[in-house]
């Protein structure tokens, strides 16, 4: 009897200590979501529900008419496609020299490695505003200025440094004797590097690629500053020059802010598989 | 037939004649002419810090009309957001490469531009300019920089106020014109069950010129011969009045402190408040809201102050940035100084012609917005500017008013503390 009351009070204990953690995580939750559901919800209600004496949660008649105008904005489409050109060329250009440099710097041994590592690091330690004029000269210089090429170029020049530093420290987790069995067998450097390194790292490889995506697809000051013309602008530039001085159309914002997250959220999904995939790949592996 | 014979030497000097003369003729610069040039030709292109829809929608019936003008000429217009205008100007004249060929100005940057030589002296043209009769010389005080005029006003803010018409009729209340019928109105309109309140009062960010207004509306003057020049006395008196209506009418929402343009102006559009200070620049906006039919609300001039009526206007120019494309670019200035394109702008946005003409244009004189907007234009003048304003109207008014606002500070201690912080702006001495 007494074994039957201890087990019920440890029953409803952990009962209690349950509602307790969904409590916890449903507040997380609403933390976590509520701006985003807020922002959707924003996104399709008519002015008259935005701007209201009273708060409407709930849009009274939905409507599309926010994404519509958005969309049929003069050089909205050329933005967002400039947009996904920059983000997937510095993603690219980042992984590609990434990888190799930061594979030398975990593998080789060498003079000047720390220096070059830190060297890296060195160029965020400025303010970005502060590089806005040297880049500006360079780029004028060498033709790219106002140009989607130059811009990707500026994002992988400031993405790198942290791509770097991540992908070392995935390189460096993977047991070099796993590539030496590899060269044993008759794999070249490279073919160890492709064969055996990457794949056990690819999971660092899609998560460095998910942070430079989302910087370079947020990024506001250079898409503005070493642009000079509308087909070269980029999506944060149009959300920025939705906030007018005088007029905030809150509805409209709303809408681009939607419409900016669903590249990022595809994206995401995509390297959440490859995430797990890698992780499992390793863990076979290893 | 006789043989003209050249000798060598005579050849050499004839030669060096000509080369000489062509030089001469390549090197002479033509004075610059106030008419537009009468074939504009090739790609122009021109900077703005217009964002909204009814800003671009003014744009481009500008840029149509200017094609219409001339059918050769390409506009390719920038919007650079006012915030990082100064940044992205400054790098593409620092860079070398890059500048458009005219710009938008607002008046508080033309010493700026200037210094860095970023816009081109206009003086020479506009001295035969055919349209300089429609524009009184106040409207280029604030695009002159030592006795040299940098830009062309191409329309102007107002200041002025929008009162909800249908609430004064319902009270049986007149359209203020002083500052004691505002008070009183405001008191009036205030019915805290239905949740209305008599005025919107601006008392967040960018509340201190309005501050500064009312301090000049009851007679002080802020800054004489480059020295802080405030009246205590007259300064606690206007303090006094303005932080009354929240602090002792109750004639304000009480989220004062916080509220900033956004705030009074969702709370007029939204039916919170029944009186609000700002410029003609958010008359699209509130006609948005409460129609255009005169019903809901109208515009006033700013009421009258015990001592004198202030209503600031600040004009936008348009300045030349790049020589190379000066003929296209003066033809594009005299463009938006026209008459016509100013009308078609306010209609699409409220902002206010800067041509004089425009106010006699029947489209101007039957519209009763306009009309207000002109008669706050005619008593008006710029905003006094003076070294150390920003940081002084910023760092001291405006926390000096909400401490008053939150009943920190008496309106007399908070004029001392305006004088003190003023003298210290202007000596550099802000902290």
């Amino acid at each position: 009897m007494a074994f039957q009351n201890f087990r019920n009070s440890q029953k409803s204990m952990r009962r209690l200590y349950d509602a307790i953690a969904y409590v916890i995580v449903a507040c997380m939750l609403v933390f976590a979501l509520g701006p985003l559901v807020w922002t959707a919800l924003t996104s399709i209600k008519p002015e008259s529900d935005i701007v209201t004496n009273e708060m409407q949660y709930i849009p009274t008649h939905p409507t599309t008419e926010h994404y519509v105008k958005l969309w049929n904005r003069s050089g909205v489409t050329t933005m967002f496609r400039n947009s996904a050109f920059t983000t997937t060329l510095t993603v690219v250009l980042c992984l590609l020299v990434g990888t190799f440099a930061a594979y030398s710097i975990s593998r080789y041994r060498f003079r000047g490695r720390g220096g070059i590592l830190t060297f890296y690091l060195t160029i965020r330690m400025f303010p970005a505003v502060l590089m806005l004029l040297p880049l500006y000269i360079m780029l004028r210089n060498i033709g790219l200025l106002d140009s989607l090429l130059g811009l990707a170029l500026t994002y992988t020049t400031f993405s790198m440094p942290v791509s770097l530093l991540m992908l070392k420290g995935f390189f460096d987790a993977v047991p070099a004797d796993l590539e030496d069995a590899a060269r044993i067998d008759g794999c070249t450097r490279l073919g160890a590097l492709f064969r055996v390194v990457m794949p056990l790292a690819r999971s660092g490889i899609a998560a460095t690629a998910v942070l430079i995506a989302v910087g370079a697809w947020n990024e506001f000051l250079f898409a503005l500053m070493l642009t000079n013309s509308e087909s070269s602008r980029t999506w944060p530039v149009v959300l920025q020059l939705m906030v007018g001085e005088f007029q905030l159309p809150w509805g409209l914002i709303a809408a681009g802010g939607m419409i900016s997250i669903v590249p990022i959220i595809i994206f995401f999904a995509f390297a959440q598989k490859a995430l797990v995939r890698g992780l499992m790949v390793g863990a076979v592996k290893g | 037939m006789r043989k003209i014979a050249i000798t060598r030497r005579q050849f050499i000097k004839g030669t060096a004649l000509a080369g000489a003369s062509a030089a001469l003729a390549a090197c002479a610069t033509p004075a610059p002419t106030a008419a537009p040039a009468k074939k504009v030709s090739g790609k122009l292109t021109y900077w703005h810090h217009y964002t909204s829809e009814s800003e671009m929608a003014g744009l481009a019936e500008g840029e149509k009309m200017f094609k219409a003008k001339y059918p050769d000429a390409t506009v390719e217009s920038l919007t650079v957001p006012n915030a990082d205008f100064m940044a992205k100007f400054t790098l593409a004249v620092q860079g070398g490469s890059g500048k458009p060929d005219t710009t938008m100005i607002s008046a508080d940057r033309v010493p700026d531009m200037v210094g860095m030589g970023g816009i081109q002296d206009l003086t020479e043209r506009l001295k035969s300019w055919d349209q300089r009769k429609n524009y009184p010389d106040k409207y280029f005080d604030a695009a002159t920089v030592n006795g040299k005029i940098y830009g062309v006003p191409s329309f102007m803010f107002v200041d002025w106020m929008y009162y909800r018409k249908d609430w004064f009729d319902e009270k049986g209340l007149k359209a203020p014109t002083t500052f004691d019928e505002m008070f009183d109105a405001a008191v009036k309109l205030t019915d805290p069950a239905k949740g209305r309140f008599g005025f919107g009062m601006r008392g967040g960010a960018g509340g201190q010129g309005l501050v500064v207004q009312v301090i000049r509306a009851f007679g002080s003057p802020i800054v004489q011969d480059g020295k802080a020049a405030l009246d205590i006395a007259k300064t606690t008196e206007a303090l006094k009045w303005y932080t009354e209506l929240y602090t002792k009418a109750k004639a304000v929402p009480p989220s004062v402190t916080n509220d900033s343009f956004r705030q009074i102006l969702e709370a007029f559009q939204t039916g919170k408040t029944g009186m609000l200070w700002h410029h003609t620049g958010s008359l699209t906006d509130v006609v948005q809201f409460l129609g255009k039919d005169g019903t809901k609300f109208l515009s006033l001039p700013r009421p009258k102050g015990p001592a004198t009526q202030i209503a600031d206007w600040s004009p936008s120019y348009n300045g030349i940035v790049d020589k190379k494309n000066e003929d296209a670019g003066w033809a594009w200035l005299t463009h938006w100084a026209d008459k016509d394109t100013q009308i078609m702008l306010m209609e699409k946005t409220g902002y206010v012609p800067s041509n004089q003409e425009a106010a006699k244009d029947e489209r101007i004189a039957k519209n009763p917005y306009y009309t207000a907007a002109f008669k706050a234009l005619e008593s008006g003048t710029i905003a006094p500017q003076f070294p150390g304003q920003p940081g002084w109207q910023s760092s001291v008014v405006l926390p000096t008013f909400q401490r008053i606002l939150l009943g920190e500070l008496t309106p007399a201690a908070g004029a001392t503390a305006l004088a003190k912080g003023l003298e210290d702006a202007i000596a550099g001495k802000l902290k």
